[in-house]
Order: structure tokens, then sequence, then C-alpha cells
């Protein structure tokens, strides 16, 4: 899922690294705060154990391929989600830098994608809701931990690694370097992540058991004794449940749309059909020309056929980029914001961390 | 085998780094900015300007010259993104048939140039990156990190796992050989072992870094690793980061080949 620079236009990129710096700076601002610096090494060898981890071949039973694991819940299960996201970010950024496995511009991009859901949505809305629910209570207390750490990890693979495919047609499609259709890219991407999410889902859950096994106050917000607030949880875990079937129906009512991908792009791109109609109808009119006045003309062209009408039609993109990357930047700092202020929500009570 | 190459890769990016040419000698902070002035450009190029983005070839020519790094090396660097490009390139081909260019005949479609340019923005990011990275050791990079005012624990983080990421290669290597050695003729991890073998090395790095954190605490260890100093910039620092970054910017805004084309033509 590592976005390659290629792929993307600046104004993206930007605006991705913006949404990417501020819940990095929110997060370390987070940790200074808690005092949670002591974690420092622990956080590091979580980090560089989960950067090896990921070069393991995984069989998967029943075929003759293997699997690999990316981390994000592994990393916010064992750390919490400010840590384990300015870990998921130092492994994104050694990455990247040292094996050129994602763009250097790319890296806000990459960072948003597999970062930002697999430790914040993972935690907030799968991972800690579901570890304090009651669910499985019937099965006695340790069977019902064991179920829950992998419906969890499953879950939380599952849907955040949904997110991240959606978010790199989303980013890949804003950037309008490549002209394969939305509805078609969200075809591939989404099927392909949903079985990766799955395999990801078993290993993760595989580590996590084993931990629980083990040293089980390793992992977070695993009450080990004590069963305290069911009834406050109860609410909590309406608002999960309600969040994360809407995240999947949501996911799943693309996969249908998009066996109609016309339909879907004429519903998000109501105008693009109009724009697309007038970029073949220059097409003609300048066919055969070559002059440094026909590479302008096809400049005009493009940013009327790849920006939508909300957007600006200058010839000059770099003001219209200019603006769009500002006014991305604020929507997605603000929706940073308000997750940050639901997590603060969530997180009433401090949890006991070895 | 792929971890021991990954293990490889990173002790030869190391050495690269302790070269001593002319780039080397550059501030790290310069480096680093104008290598991101410089893929920001590159990524501004319209994705059929065939023409202008051949002048960006020279940026990456000049430094590996000034650097006295091997081309050849680093095209190796190339190999985790460039299957992906091509995937999305190769479809532009097929999803944009327009013409682009028609001489005697011949016709060059457009989705062609645009899976053509991407396929250089692809390469030539990579190659802006490796030469980041080969002439900065992570220590100066990580400084100039601190000299933009990145949050400290994230720059601390960032220089510790960096240093734990080889002892754990190494560790998983050896306990990838060993299983191997035990599971002749299977590709992978059995599913039987998938918590066990990661879980394990898990819990004894953990014990690791505990022992660790007291070791440090014990030295004086209040929440930073150190003070991050590489020196402060000198003139030719400047000269460097203006001139470079001048250039880049030029070729951005003139079409250097075609303005030259228009000029013979005349």
């Amino acid at each position: 899922m590592h976005m390659a620079d290629a792929l993307l236009a600046p104004a993206v990129a930007i605006t991705m690294y913006a949404a990417s710096g501020v819940t990095a700076g929110i997060s370390a601002h987070k940790l200074n705060k808690d005092e949670e610096t002591s974690k420092l090494p622990t956080m590091a060898v979580t980090a560089a154990l989960v950067f090896a981890g990921q070069m393991i071949n995984y069989t998967i039973p029943g075929t003759g391929s293997s699997g690999h694991m990316c981390g994000g819940m592994l990393l916010s299960a064992l750390l919490g989600p400010q840590a384990g996201f300015l870990s998921m970010v130092v492994i994104l950024a050694i990455q990247c830098l040292f094996f050129a496995d994602g763009g250097l511009m790319a890296l806000g991009a990459n960072i948003w994608n597999m970062a930002f859901y697999g430790c914040f949505v993972g935690y907030y809305l799968i991972w800690r809701p579901i570890m304090k629910s009651n669910l499985f209570q019937k099965m006695g207390e340790a069977a019902a931990t064991r179920a829950k750490i992998i419906l969890a990890s499953i879950l939380g693979c599952v849907v955040t690694l949904q997110l991240g495919a959606f978010s790199v047609v989303l980013e890949t499609t804003i950037s309008g370097i490549t002209e394969l259709p939305f509805g078609t890219f969200v075809a591939l991407m989404l099927p392909i992540h949903l079985a990766i999410g799955l395999v990801e889902g078993l290993i993760t859950s595989a580590v996590l058991l084993f931990v629980n096994e083990a040293r089980p106050e390793l992992l977070r917000d695993n009450e080990v004794s004590e069963r305290d607030g069911k009834k406050k949880m109860s609410l909590k875990g309406v608002i999960a449940v309600l969040a994360v079937v809407t995240l999947v129906v949501g996911g799943g009512l693309s996969l249908i749309a998009s066996s109609n991908p016309d339909g879907l792009e004429w519903a998000l791109f109501g105008n693009e059909d109009g724009g697309y109609a007038a970029n073949m109808g220059l097409d003609e009119e300048e066919f055969g020309l070559s002059s440094p006045l026909s590479e302008s003309a096809q400049k005009v062209q493009d940013s009327v056929a790849f920006l939508p009408d909300y957007a600006f039609k200058d010839n000059e993109s770099a003001i219209g980029t200019t603006v769009s990357g500002i006014v991305g930047s604020l929507i997605v700092a603000a929706v940073v914001v308000i997750i940050c202020i639901l997590g603060g929500f969530f997180r009433k009570k401090k949890t006991a961390v070895a | 085998m792929e971890i021991n190459r990954k293990l490889s890769d990173l002790r030869r990016l190391d050495e690269l780094s302790a070269g001593t040419s002319y780039i080397h000698g550059i501030h790290t902070l310069f480096i680093l900015l104008v290598t991101f002035i410089y893929i920001v450009t590159l990524m501004s190029f319209d994705k059929y300007d065939l023409t202008g983005i051949l002048m960006m070839f020279l940026y990456p020519v000049f430094m590996f010259r000034l650097a006295e790094l091997s081309f050849s090396e680093s095209l190796r660097k190339i190999r985790y993104v460039l299957p992906f490009i091509l995937f999305m390139g190769i479809l532009n081909i097929f999803f944009d048939r327009d013409p682009y260019l028609v001489i005697n005949g011949f016709r060059l479609s457009r989705g062609a140039v645009s899976f053509f340019t991407m396929t250089v923005k692809g390469f030539l990011a990579v190659e802006a990156s490796y030469v980041l990275i080969a002439t900065n050791s992570i220590y100066d990079i990580c400084a100039a990190l601190s000299m933009l005012r990145l949050p400290r624990i994230l720059i601390s983080l960032f220089l510790l796992t960096f240093r734990y990421i080889t002892v754990m290669i190494e560790e998983v290597a050896n306990m990838t050989e060993a299983y191997s050695l035990r599971a002749p003729g299977q590709k992978g991890l059995h599913i039987s072992s998938w918590g066990s073998f990661l879980g394990q090395l898990l819990l004894r790095s953990y014990d690791k870094a505990n022992e660790l954190y007291l070791g440090m605490e014990a030295r004086g260890y209040t929440g930073d690793l150190r003070n991050y100093d590489i020196g402060k910039p000198v003139l030719k620092d400047y000269v460097f980061l203006i001139v470079v970054s001048a250039l880049i910017i030029l070729c951005r805004l003139i079409n250097v080949p075609v303005t030259i084309g228009n000029l013979i033509r005349r």
C-alpha cells in the first residue's frame, strides 16, 4: 500500500503531510504531557520488532501463498494509539528513506493511510470498545478475553486496511495522474485489501493471543482481574458497534456500487461527464498540433478535466492547487481535531500499563 | 535471502554516508530542503509535459557526480516502487488513447506520454531520496529534523528505532533460518507458530528494553536522548541551497528543450 511520489499531485501530498504532521504533533504532545517518554525504549524496540516482523513470511493454510503484516493494530494494542502512531511514523520513514519503499513526498499520505487508520481508528473505534465490552461473557473470563482479542484484531485490521486502501484510491484519483476510473480502482483495491486484512488480522491476533497468555498486562485495555463500569461501557459499546457497522456497510456499499463504476462516478463527480466531453471536443480541435501554444492549451484542458467544478479552472493551476491545498488542510486538520476530541471522550479513565 | 539483503542495504548506506565528497560536506538541513524542493517540483510537472521533465534528469546526474556515488548501485533501490508505478502507468495507455502527437502516420497516444512521465517521475524521486540518504548519516538527518523543530520524542524514537532495527533484523534472520532448517520444504511460518514466533521475540525484547531503560536512567536520562548538533550552516551551504533550488525552479518555469528548439528554428 506504499504510495510512490509519481502517483501524487503536490497539493495532495502536502495536504496529507499537514494532516499526518498535525496528528504526530498532537501525539507527541500527549505523550510528553502524560510523561510517557519513559516508554521510549519500549516504543523503539517494538517498532524495530514490527519492522523486522514484516519480513517474515506467514504461510496461509490451504493456499500456496504467504502473507505479511503491517503492524498498526499490533502497535496500538501494545503501546496505545499515540505511541503506536509515532512508532508507525518512524517505521514508514525508515522504509521510505533506506529502502525506497514509498516516496519521500508521499510519506505524509502513507502515514495517514497506514498509521492513522491502524492506530487511531483501529484503537478508539475497534480495539478499546471491544476489549471493554461485555461480549462473549457466557464463555468464561479467559475464553471471552481470547475471543475479544481475535474479534478486535481481525475486525480492526480489515476495517483499517479498507479505509487505507480507499484513501489510496481517493488520493490517486484527486491527484489525477492515473487514468484508472475511480470505480474500477476501488473495485480493484478493496477486495485485495479485504484478503490482506483478514490474513493480517489473523497474524495480529495470533501474536496478541500469545502475549495475552504469557504477559497479559502488556496488552492495552486488557482488564485482567476486575471488570468495572459495565453500565458505562454498554453505551460506548453501542456507539462502537454502530461506527463499525457504518464503516463496513460504507465499504460494502462502495464495493457493490463499483460493479457499476459509471454510476458511482456520476454520483461523485456529477460534472465530470460534461468536463470529459469538453476535453474530447478540445482534443479534436488541436489534433495534430505540436507547438508550445498547444502545450499550454493542454494544460487548460487538464485543469478543466481533472478539477471538479467547485475547484479552480485557472490555467495557472498553481493558484488553484494552493487554495485547494489550504482548504484541504483545514478540513483534514478539523477532522483530526474532532477525532482527538472523540478520543479524549473515550479516554476518561486511565488504564494500567506495564 | 531478503532479510539479509535489507541488512546489507542498511550497512552499505551507512558506509556511503561517511564519504568526504563536496555534497557530503554540505549541511544536511540544506540537502534535505533541496531534496524536498526537487521532488515537489518534479511532482508538479504536468503529466503530459514530456519535454519539460527531461531537464529534471540534470539534478541526479550532477548530484551523483559531485557526491561520487555509483548510479548503478542506486538502481537496486527502485525495485520496491517500480512494479506499482509500471502497473498504474500501463493502465494509462489503455484508458487514455487520444493522440498526443501524429507524425507521418506515427501516432503517440496521450496515455503513452503520461506513462512515460509517470515512470520518469517515480524514478527521479527515488534517485533524489537516494542522494539524500547516501550522503547523510541517520544522525545528521535527525539533527536536521530537530533544527526544523520536529518533536524531540519523535526524533529520539527515530534514532533509537534505527539502532535497534539491525539487531532485530539479525535476530529475525537467525530465527527464520533456524525455523526453516527444522521445517524443510516449507515456504513460510506454519499457522501453529504464527503467534509464538514473533511473540517470543517480543517478550524477550520487552525485557531488554526495560533493562535498557534502567541503564539509561542510571546515566541520567530525562526523556531526551542528547543534544543534536551538526554545526551551523556556512556560506557555501546557503550558496548551494540558493543556486540549486533556483535552477530547479527555473527548469520548471521555462521549458528549456522547447525554448532551445524555438531558438534554433528561428
